[in-house]
């Protein structure tokens, strides 16, 4: 096995650029809702002002807070570099999806214990929605997994994302497929038809709940975290659903267009969450549930279809 | 593009078989009528066949225009906006439907048509509509999108004659406007468009 340079950069690209693009989105929703809005380098500031900060840790809690968050972050950059950016190849290397999907299990779980762990009521109710929101959202993402399978007869990301650069009309079942996978990252990202991420409103608050009690560096920690994983979800979405376009050879005009094409893509789709989350409402909790039935329903729509033909 | 014309359908049908406003299932309803009247303006483009041309024409005004019309003033006469009380939940119809087209496909591999395929989901759809919610306006709604699964089917036969395509949408027509006119009594003489109260005999 061996590990192209190449995929190492544009992971480094990602973790370095994701504040960027969250400052981009930020900006997005600013000028849709009709203000000005803070710069696009806000989530940079914001995280300098962080790391600057000591860290100050509740008595009662025990050593999950105390290693928590470094656990989150380091999760979070390992998923950066098992996917294709805008470069890739039919080598054998890593990259296969049930790493992905469980790396995200590891901050998933890692989040819900440092809510549970500070023993204050809000993080306890945090972390019960946030595991039943991804409870129903796991068989989806295994779902997903399965079309991908079916449909390139492979389970490695890079590979994925070779083949399906190739074709240039999809089928029905692709497109399905597609929109389940939109609905799964704005469920795992805590995107707005699920929860609010701008909001500290006790009714309301998923994500922000389990993460109140962190201060400081811990909290700079998380917040890179969520803006990487963010990141990391489009680019899945980019490269396993829409990859025309990306680079298959490692010649200077290739990567540049490969790279141009990618950034039309990734920004195409910020302003979709964008318009999303401006237009839509956050639903009640047991309402924005009834989503995910729909979603496998299309799930096993989009499989019978790849099966059968 | 007819693909993704085609996923728009099944997208917006499935989700209309667990919603429970009826200002949105009206809009999901109009959206698909407008996808199946592209559709047959594609493939009069690509066939150059006017009677494709002309079903594209009296799908987007009677089902995109008219009907929507006549809903939403039956809606706002009635003053109901949602279903409150549903036989099957939102959650249950979301399976059942997912389940019903997965069997339906399986039993229709042979077929690589996908017109024929996406008509029977929108029947399963329609019938499930119409059997597990309890408010009238629901089960016409119901009809409605299993009139378009009809029509979707009709399009994948490559002759039909104009007579019964004209005769199709038409009976939808005038089902919505006998329907609309009907809930409106049914309201009168109850005081609710729940058909469990039919059971309760009235002088």
């Amino acid at each position: 096995m061996r590990y192209n340079l190449f995929y190492f950069i544009q992971s480094i690209l990602i973790v370095v650029l994701s504040p960027l693009l969250i400052g981009i989105l930020k900006k997005m929703k600013a000028i849709l809702r009709g203000y000005v809005g803070s710069s696009i380098l806000q989530p940079y500031y914001d995280l300098e002002k962080l790391l600057k900060k000591g860290r100050i840790i509740s008595n009662r809690s025990s050593f999950i807070t105390t290693i928590g968050p470094i656990i989150i972050l380091g999760a979070t950059i390992t998923t950066a570099f098992f996917i294709p950016v805008f470069y890739t190849s039919m080598e054998k290397s890593i990259g296969n999806l049930f790493i992905l999907m469980f790396a995200f299990a590891i901050v998933k779980i890692f989040t819900v214990l440092i809510g549970l762990d500070s023993s204050s009521t809000f993080g306890g109710m945090g972390s019960s929605r946030e595991a039943f929101i991804s409870m129903m959202a796991e068989p989806l993402m295994l779902f997903l997994i399965t079309f991908l399978y079916i449909e390139t007869k492979d389970f490695n990301i890079f590979h994925i994302s070779f083949i399906n650069s190739n074709i240039v009309h999809f089928k029905m079942e692709h497109y399905i497929a597609m929109v389940s996978f939109i609905i799964c990252l704005l469920a795992e990202n805590a995107r707005i038809p699920f929860d609010n991420p701008e909001t500290h409103l006790e009714l309301t608050m998923m994500h922000e709940a389990m993460i109140l009690d962190l201060s400081g560096s811990d909290l700079a920690y998380v917040e890179l975290s969520s803006y990487i994983k963010l990141v990391v979800y489009l680019i899945i979405l980019i490269n396993c659903y829409i990859p025309m376009g990306i680079a298959t050879t490692l010649t200077a005009s290739a990567l540049f267009l490969g790279f141009l094409i990618f950034i039309i893509k990734l920004l195409f789709c910020l302003l979709g969450i964008a318009i999303i989350e401006t237009t839509f409402a956050k639903s009640r909790l047991f309402r924005g549930a009834e989503i995910f039935p729909a979603t496998i329903a299309l799930g096993i729509v989009a499989i019978t279809l790849i099966y059968i033909l | 593009m007819i693909e993704a014309l085609l996923t728009i359908i099944l997208i917006s049908s499935i989700y209309m078989s667990g919603v429970r406003r009826i200002k949105l299932l009206t809009g999901g309803f109009v959206f698909q009528s407008a996808a199946i009247g592209l559709i047959a303006l594609k493939l009069g483009y690509d066939t150059g066949e006017v009677h494709y041309y002309v079903l594209a024409l009296l799908t987007i005004i009677t089902k995109v225009i008219i009907m929507p019309l006549i809903i939403n003033k039956s809606v706002k006469k009635l003053k109901i906006n949602r279903e409150m009380e549903l036989m099957v939940n939102a959650f249950n119809s979301y399976i059942l439907t997912g389940t019903g087209i997965m069997i339906a496909f399986g039993l229709l591999n042979k077929s690589h048509n996908n017109f024929i395929k996406t008509g029977i989901a929108l029947f399963i759809i329609g019938v499930l509509l119409m059997v597990a919610r309890k408010k009238a306006i629901t089960q016409m709604l119901g009809f409605l999108i299993f009139e378009n699964g009809i029509v979707l089917f009709e399009i994948s036969l490559t002759k039909m004659s104009f007579v019964i395509e004209a005769g199709i949408v038409f009976e939808g027509l005038m089902l919505a406007l006998i329907m609309g006119i009907m809930i409106f009594h049914i309201n009168k003489t109850f005081d609710s468009i729940n058909t469990d109260s039919f059971e309760n005999l009235k002088e």
